[in-house]
């Protein structure tokens, strides 16, 4: 129900609906737990992300936002287990439907990829195979998942393309990737993540590489989809303004770590960490006219020069000597996880005054 | 529409490939000029006289400016008639028709046996890059890559010929006698020139396999739920078609180059012998009409290669 409501009035405030669902109700779709992703090299490990922690409900809409380089696309990648295997190291627990994603076998994990579980990536120019027909691409997803005859595979993909607004389903879909513009090869990997209709889609920076004219109407389609489907997304963006619209809940990351989650509307109006506080305030439309626009001091510690209290201590105006101290994730409202100890005595900027 | 433009293409390209015969047949011609001997003295047999070695010169043109008898050959060959051989008054075509059909025999089993073996050392190799069995496989490849072809085919014929006695260590039996024998006769000198083969097939698989692996639409597919077999046979293979098809196509020219000297060492009649006994008496319609069709043979692989290009990848426009 929630659902329609935000997607039908995407300009209002959507995250009422978030709040009210941050009591723990419905069981999650997805439990993140201690997700540590580390890589291996030849003098032993680089952590990427540490200690991960959050959970998408059924049908939630999600946004993980965050600079470059904070770990957003690998965490995102890490879910399907889709990073290289021989270098990467997995530790803690991706629950999804009472399985233990890291525990699967390589073929039971392929029954949940593409069928339970899907990406939709941020490159529609290289994602998709460039020597086949993305109707051939289409059906080949339907038929590793279910066991239907390759006429009724072309048929369920030609009905995908129409979905997601190809024109001409039937004649396109015998044509190759390079026949597509930029907004149309994302359309068609959108239809490929839906086709099987999964539980979760994990769009990574679904629209960065595409025209400003065509992000709004690839961010509509998603959402208007994944509602019709009653999939859960997780919409990995630096895009603050694409959650504010979309999303019921945001987390943020900040150098591998999840600092603060909460819902959407509570955090774009009094954020409880100053990180997020700063990635707010960053956001060019909300500066004053002719004022500087205003940056984040500093840069990101290199991963294996990482801080062991706050890590975000170096760049943050409100730092303190305890701030050096080991910094767990805590709760400062129903639904709201902050990973800083001075999260209560702080009132930060948001984004909406 | 396609095959029009298809058709199109191909007429061009043989349009473009008339002046690279034409200039291929003149640098054959030139340097015959600079190989030492004269056939007017081999045809007037021994002990003849000055007088008698000029008449033959007469009554060949050889007395003849070179362009002009470079000119008159051309214009001979360009109505069909590629003249007859000087010594043994055979006329050139039968000679080609004689000869060639053994040595594309050959060639077309050593680069069978290079894409049958080739292939799946590539695939094994790049099913686990930097792992032992790679190092193996790419170390034996390189080592394939060095070897030469009569040397090779010396050890190969002293090993399993003379030594196992397994197949004959020369000679040859025509196609047209029965494939069997003929396969059986090939063998060795197919071996011997298919090492290179093997190691060009295995490196470019290889190397193309590993770069498609690491590709972001590779990930798309693992992301769909796609087994690692269907992701390697299906959309690998497709997607290297064109590397692997460049490599086959210029196997094939190198080792029709190379069956000249590994034919002598097997002692088989095909179109190399043919020419290393021309060149070596100055037969020069014999050696200009040889070069023409192997000239020939060498376009049209090129012309079926580009054509299979369109094939392959959607993405080649025939130009």
């Amino acid at each position: 129900m929630q659902r329609l409501e935000l997607g039908e009035t995407r300009s209002h405030p959507p995250a009422q609906a978030g709040a009210e669902r941050a009591a723990p109700a419905a069981q999650p779709l997805l439990t993140v737990r201690d997700l540590s992703i580390a890589f291996r090299h030849r003098d032993g490990e680089v952590a990427i992300t540490r200690d991960v922690s959050f959970d998408i409900l059924p049908g939630e809409r999600v946004g993980l936002v965050g600079e470059s380089g904070c770990g957003k696309t690998v965490t995102g990648l890490s879910l399907l287990r889709l990073l290289p295997k021989r270098s990467v190291r997995l530790r803690g627990q991706l629950l999804f439907d009472g399985q233990d994603l890291i525990r699967l076998s390589p073929r039971q994990l392929r029954a949940v990829r593409g069928r339970d579980i899907s990406m939709i990536f941020q490159e529609p120019m290289t994602a998709l195979d460039p020597v086949f027909t993305i109707g051939e691409q289409l059906s080949e997803t339907l038929r590793a998942h279910f066991d239907i005859s390759r006429k009724e595979a072309r048929e369920r993909a030609v009905e995908a393309l129409a979905e997601v607004g190809i024109p001409a389903p039937g004649r396109r879909y015998h044509d190759y990737p390079h026949q597509f513009s930029g907004g149309m090869r994302q359309r068609v990997m959108i239809a490929m993540a839906l086709i099987c209709r999964p539980r979760l889609v994990i769009a990574d920076e679904p629209t960065t590489a595409l025209d400003v004219t065509v992000q709004a109407q690839i961010i509509d389609l998603l959402c208007r989809l994944s509602e019709e489907t009653g999939t859960a997304l997780l919409f990995i963006t630096h895009d603050l303004g694409v959650v504010a619209e979309t999303c019921s809940r945001m987390l943020t990351m900040y150098a591998g770590e999840v600092v603060e989650d909460a819902p959407t509307d509570a955090v774009l109006r009094k954020p409880k960490h100053p990180y997020t506080s700063d990635l707010l305030r960053s956001l060019p439309s909300l500066s004053p006219r002719g004022a500087p626009l205003p940056s984040i001091p500093g840069r990101v510690p290199a991963p294996d020069q990482m801080p062991s209290g706050c890590r975000f201590y170096d760049r943050c105006a409100y730092a303190m000597a305890a701030c050096k101290g080991a910094q767990p994730m805590q709760a400062v409202a129903p639904g709201r996880l902050v990973r800083c100890w001075r999260a209560h005595q702080l009132d930060l900027p948001g984004a909406v005054n | 529409m396609l095959t029009r433009k298809k058709l199109g293409m191909i007429a061009s390209r043989l349009l473009q490939a008339l002046p690279i015969a034409v200039l291929a047949t003149f640098v054959v011609y030139s340097l015959m000029q600079l190989i030492p001997g004269d056939i007017a003295v081999t045809l007037a047999g021994e002990n003849a006289s000055d007088e008698r070695i000029a008449e033959i010169r007469e009554l060949y043109g050889l007395n003849q400016p070179f362009l002009v008898q470079y000119g008159s050959w051309l214009w001979n060959a360009v109505q069909g008639d590629l003249g007859v051989s000087l010594l043994t008054r055979e006329p050139v075509a039968e000679t080609i028709a004689r000869t060639y059909p053994t040595t594309l025999l050959i060639v077309a089993y050593a680069i069978v046996l290079s894409v049958v073996i080739g292939v799946p050392l590539g695939i094994l190799a790049a099913s686990r890059p930097g792992s032992l069995l790679d190092s193996g496989i790419m170390s034996i490849a390189s080592l394939g890559v060095t070897v030469p072809n009569f040397w090779f085919g010396m050890i190969l014929a002293l090993w399993l010929a003379l030594g196992l006695n397994l197949f004959p260590a020369t000679g040859f039996a025509s196609p047209g006698d029965g494939l069997g024998t003929a396969l059986w006769y090939a063998t060795l000198p197919a071996l011997a020139l298919c090492t290179n083969g093997i190691a060009e097939v295995s490196r470019q698989l290889r190397s193309s396999l590993v770069e498609i692996q690491s590709s972001q639409f590779v990930r798309t597919l693992h992301a769909k739920g796609l087994s690692p077999a269907s992701i390697l046979w299906k959309h690998g293979l497709k997607n290297v078609g064109v590397n692997l098809l460049t490599v086959i196509s210029l196997l094939f020219n190198k080792t029709l180059a190379a069956t000249v000297v590994v034919e002598a060492v097997f002692a088989i009649p095909g179109i190399g012998s043919a020419i290393v006994n021309a060149v070596l008496q100055g037969d020069f319609p014999v050696v200009q009409g040889a070069v023409l069709a192997m000239v020939a043979t060498v376009i049209v692989v090129n012309l079926v290669t580009d054509v299979l290009y369109t094939v392959l990848d959607p993405r080649i426009e025939q130009a």
